[in-house]
């Protein structure tokens, strides 16, 4: 988080794109274990990948059901690909992210 | 100055962005116009608003739809797409058609894009906002697909004059040049350039770099233009200079016309030799001129195809047994050219109504006049597809929208096509044909079409793909055989033909090109060939033979009951195959001793969910009480690959034939398998008539794995346990045949299978599927080893697949020493008559010769000399 804040700090002087500079100044803290307890625990949980900048793809070992009220943020969009991928579609860039 | 609005629509649900928070300073920094941004929660993009598609991009993430306002909406799906070259998003317009704002116009596979593209952040982008007063989102955060969007105040000039005033045909336009460029004051300042340069980007001109061209041609302040051979595009125009489709070397013409057009043409040759912000190695122009061996190899007749048994023969895939002479007769399916838009959609929904009244009742009509269990199945289904709500709902809301009658149909159909075509499951994907059909026989009832009239008699139909309504209709009194152009032996419509006892030829393709109206010709269904302009000799040649062929059939009907010994007395069991309780009566009657294959595929089949223990029972009970006294092989649950099922899901495969199929299937999913077996078990608990088989076995884990559940299931029953079989359907089976059977009780080959697997050719591939013959030495040698490694152990070895049923694969197979063939009910009177005729040591020679051989064919010739001999 130190490292972040210090980025954010040298790269707010610099022009960038709005999206990366929002990604560094206001990083979210990777709500993980929420998704998972949502995904239906860890167990249920084969991979997570956050992949295209703005999307955490959820793997699971059987379907769930979710609900857009549900997400934590920055979450705010829901894609599922079939009973057992899901894409969970995030306001902000996460790309960042360690999973 | 502003004075209309005009309102874009979301062409995709999710989170709206600002243009400005786009990571792409093409779009954020406006280079290519102005709107906002989507991130997705869709797989599919509508338009935007209504129009032409004026632009698709060749690589099918960008396209743009010109409003007759002459506004044009680029949508650009994701970031950094055009790299992933089409992969992945399918399209359903092309440049040029007009669309309805709402209709669907690409899909994409989310999952594939998010995994290789950047983003999924797609910009909505007026192209042309220089004929705006104002643009904003009036969309909330997270909009749904369909939900305003954007709100455009338009000049009031725009309104006016419409887009021919605007923006020209052509996308040389002459009106985004400044005004001031062309004023008689600066006329004389005026000078013009022209040069040429190789384009560098390794994927052409697409947005990004087409957005930079056009950003530094407006800061020059000139008017550019750039040819791609005749095609001419405004380079201030970024949808104009995509719509130049150019690939890396294309070599581009460059006009400038404006102050100083000597140095503006150098600075836009700079910067386009630089890559316009991409990263470009040089490179070298393309020829001016295709080079001409592509067009040799385009021209050149496959090579594979002379390998046609004769000039006069062609080959196809064998799709309904039997023979027949008869002429040519081309259906011509097409649909004549109809309005796509109405401005009475009364009329329209009233002309709507009575088009599906119609097609309902014929529906029913063909439901209640077949005979058919499997025909009236199609029709019912296709009833039920007609009356579709959602899909009715749709029609009604695009003739609301202006959408006349047909454009209507055509439209909604196809959105439940594409609906369908992005479902994983291969069941529902394959219900595609029948959505086609239905809106074609809907198309034809309301153009007043009708396709299959004023057939003469004795016709031989030619028709480029057979629908099955369309086979259902036909008369077989009237019609001889069928050959198509396209389809395989799998399809429906070759369903309906074998039903109706009509030999058909399918998937003969370019070679139907050569065959006209009148041409004599003698479709074998059997064998797959067409013999073409048949001599007057040769008519009376397969008259005889018919006849021959029928009093045959009748004598060895008269011996169904009689057992079925070799010559040396070698009893041979010849068994039917089952796929339903009509099959099992049906071979019972024609003498079938017992059943080699039972598909329980059956049961599972058309079907909400799986059948449970005591309805498998029942229904083997049944199947048993249908062969009084008879064996049953019953093979377990066999999908996947091309038999999935709809409440099975099967993960998406690449290759789903080397994927999750047959026994592997069940032992993924224990309790499917485990419920069956307790049926079956029970079953032979109950009447000691029962074996199991296990489809595609290809490891011997496989089989001990399945041994063990069984043993399990029947100790939990407190019953003996079953005969265990195994089918031997891929090479790796083979090779350990011996393995494999001292852990089975029998072995039985799947040659259908078998031979796919061993020549690594699709049977019902339309170019291969007449190479893909169970008699290729490659598959004979696999059966040898296989009886080769069962008879190491005192097992049985059977064929239960086409092979067992083909009169000249017959001999050899019991020369190889199998001792069971399970054959179609139809065929067990002639292959029964055939075996008793069978000499065991001369059966043996010709195996032996036949493994010899170098192809299917001269296996072929060496059995039909065989057969010859036989008195």
């Amino acid at each position: 988080m130190n490292l972040l804040n210090s980025l954010s700090r040298v790269l707010s002087n610099r022009p960038s794109s709005k999206i990366d500079t929002q990604s560094f100044l206001t990083p979210s803290s990777p709500p993980l274990e929420q998704v998972s307890v949502l995904a239906g625990g860890d167990e249920n949980v084969v991979s997570m990948k956050v992949c295209a900048l703005t999307r955490l793809r959820v793997e699971l070992k059987s379907p769930v059901s979710l609900t857009l009220s549900q997400l934590p943020a920055p979450f705010v969009g829901l894609l599922p690909i079939n009973e057992r991928v899901i894409y969970l579609v995030a306001a902000e860039d996460i790309s960042h992210w360690s999973v | 100055m502003s004075d209309s609005l005009l309102q874009i629509i979301s062409p995709v649900a999710g989170r709206v962005l600002a243009l400005s928070d786009i990571p792409d300073p093409v779009f954020s920094e406006g280079m290519v116009g102005d709107g906002c941004g989507i991130d997705p929660t869709g797989q599919e993009i509508s338009a935007p608003v209504s129009g032409v598609i004026s632009q698709y991009h060749r690589c099918k993430h960008a396209l743009a739809v010109r409003h007759d306002s002459g506004i044009e909406v680029l949508i650009h799906l994701g970031l950094d797409t055009v790299t992933l070259e089409g992969k992945g998003i399918s399209s359903l317009v092309q440049q040029g058609d007009k669309v309805i704002a709402g209709q669907p116009l690409l899909r994409f596979d989310a999952d594939y894009l998010a995994l290789n593209a950047r983003s999924l952040i797609s910009a909505i982008v007026v192209t042309n906002p220089e004929l705006l007063t104002g643009i904003s989102v009036v969309a909330p955060s997270l909009v749904e697909s369909h939900q305003p969007l954007l709100q455009l105040e338009l000049k009031s000039d725009t309104v006016i004059n419409g887009s021919s005033a605007l923006v020209s045909e052509d996308f040389v336009s002459e009106d985004l040049v400044s005004e001031d460029l062309v004023s008689e004051d600066l006329s004389s300042a005026m000078t013009h350039a022209c040069g040429e340069v190789c384009i560098p980007n390794p994927l052409g001109l697409h947005a990004r770099p087409a957005a930079r061209l056009s950003d530094h041609v407006k800061k020059l302040g000139v008017k550019v233009t750039v040819y791609k051979g005749v095609q001419a595009a405004n380079a201030a125009s970024v949808v104009a200079v995509m719509g130049l489709g150019t690939v890396q070397g294309d070599r581009l013409k460059v006009e400038v016309t404006g102050i100083d057009a000597e140095s503006a043409l150098e600075s836009i040759l700079s910067a386009i030799v630089g890559g316009l912000g991409e990263v470009c190695q040089p490179v070298e122009a393309a020829p001016s001129v295709t080079a001409p061996s592509v067009i040799a190899l385009e021209d050149e007749p496959s090579l594979l195809r002379r390998r046609v048994v004769s000039e006069n023969q062609l080959l196809g895939v064998a799709a309904s047994a039997g023979q027949a002479a008869g002429v040519i007769y081309r259906i011509n399916d097409e649909l004549p050219d109809y309005s796509r838009v109405s401005d009475d959609s009364r009329q329209e929904l009233m002309r709507l109504k009575a088009a599906l009244a119609d097609q309902a009742m014929s529906f029913q009509t063909r439901i209640i006049q077949t005979e058919d269990v499997d025909q009236a199945d199609i029709f019912s289904a296709h009833l039920s597809m007609l009356q579709d709500p959602d899909l009715l709902l749709l029609i009604e809301q695009y003739i609301t929208d202006g959408a006349s009658c047909e454009a209507a149909v055509d439209d909604a159909f196809k959105q439940q096509i594409q609906q369908l075509q992005k479902t994983e499951n291969s069941l529902l994907q394959s219900r595609i044909t029948d959505l086609v059909d239905i809106r074609h026989q809907l198309l034809q009832r309301m153009l007043g079409v009708d396709s299959a009239t004023d057939i003469p008699d004795e016709t031989v139909l030619l028709i480029k793909d057979l629908s099955p309504s369309l086979a259902a209709s036909l008369d077989p009194a009237v019609i001889r055989g069928v050959i198509t152009e396209q389809g395989g032996a799998a399809s429906h419509a070759a369903i309906v033909m074998r039903g109706l006892g009509i030999p058909m030829l399918a998937g003969l393709g370019t070679q139907c090109h050569s065959l006209h109206n009148g041409q004599r010709v003698i479709v074998d269904g059997s064998r797959g060939v067409l013999d073409i302009d048949v001599s007057d000799s040769q008519l009376q040649t397969f008259a005889i033979m018919q006849t021959a062929r029928q009093m045959q059939a009748d004598r060895d009907l008269a011996q169904v009951h009689e057992p079925t010994r070799m010559r040396q007395g070698s009893l041979i069991q010849v068994a039917a195959n089952v796929g339903c309780l009509a099959d099992a009566r049906q071979g019972y009657r024609l003498g079938a001793e017992g059943s080699g294959l039972v598909r329980t595929e059956f049961l599972f089949q058309s079907q909400q969910k799986a059948p449970d223990e005591n309805q498998q029972y029942a229904a083997y009970m049944e199947l048993l009480s249908a062969m009084p006294g008879q064996t049953l092989i019953i093979r377990t649950l066999d999908v996947g690959g091309d038999k999935p099922l709809s409440y099975l899901p099967l993960p998406k495969e690449d290759n789903p034939f080397l994927g999750e199929r047959g026994i592997r299937v069940g032992l993924h999913r224990p309790a499917l398998l485990r419920t069956q077996v307790r049926a079956i078990l029970r079953a032979h608990a109950e009447t000691g008539r029962c074996k199991i088989m296990l489809p595609m076995i290809s490891r011997h884990e496989e089989l001990s794995l399945s041994r063990l559940l069984i043993q399990e299931e029947a100790h939990n029953l407190g019953v003996m346990v079953c005969d265990v079989g195994v089918m031997i359907e891929v090479p790796s089976a083979a090779m350990m045949a011996d393995q494999l059977a001292s852990q089975a009780d029998f072995l039985s080959i799947g040659s259908n299978d078998l031979t796919q697997y061993v020549l690594a050719m699709d049977r019902g591939h339309p170019q291969l599927a007449t190479y893909a013959d169970g008699l290729e030495p490659s598959v004979l040698r696999m059966i040898a080893k296989t009886t080769e490694g069962a008879l190491f152990h005192q097992r049985w070895v059977g064929v239960c697949g086409g092979l067992a049923s083909d009169p000249t694969a017959v001999p050899i197979l019991l020369g190889l020493g199998v001792t069971e063939l399970s054959v179609s009910a139809p065929a067990l009177p002639e292959i029964r008559a055939l075996v008793r005729r069978l000499d065991e040591k001369q059966c043996q020679e010709l195996a032996r010769k036949a493994l010899d051989a170098s192809d299917a064919e001269a296996v072929r010739a060496l059995s039909t000399e065989f057969s010859g001999s036989l008195s």
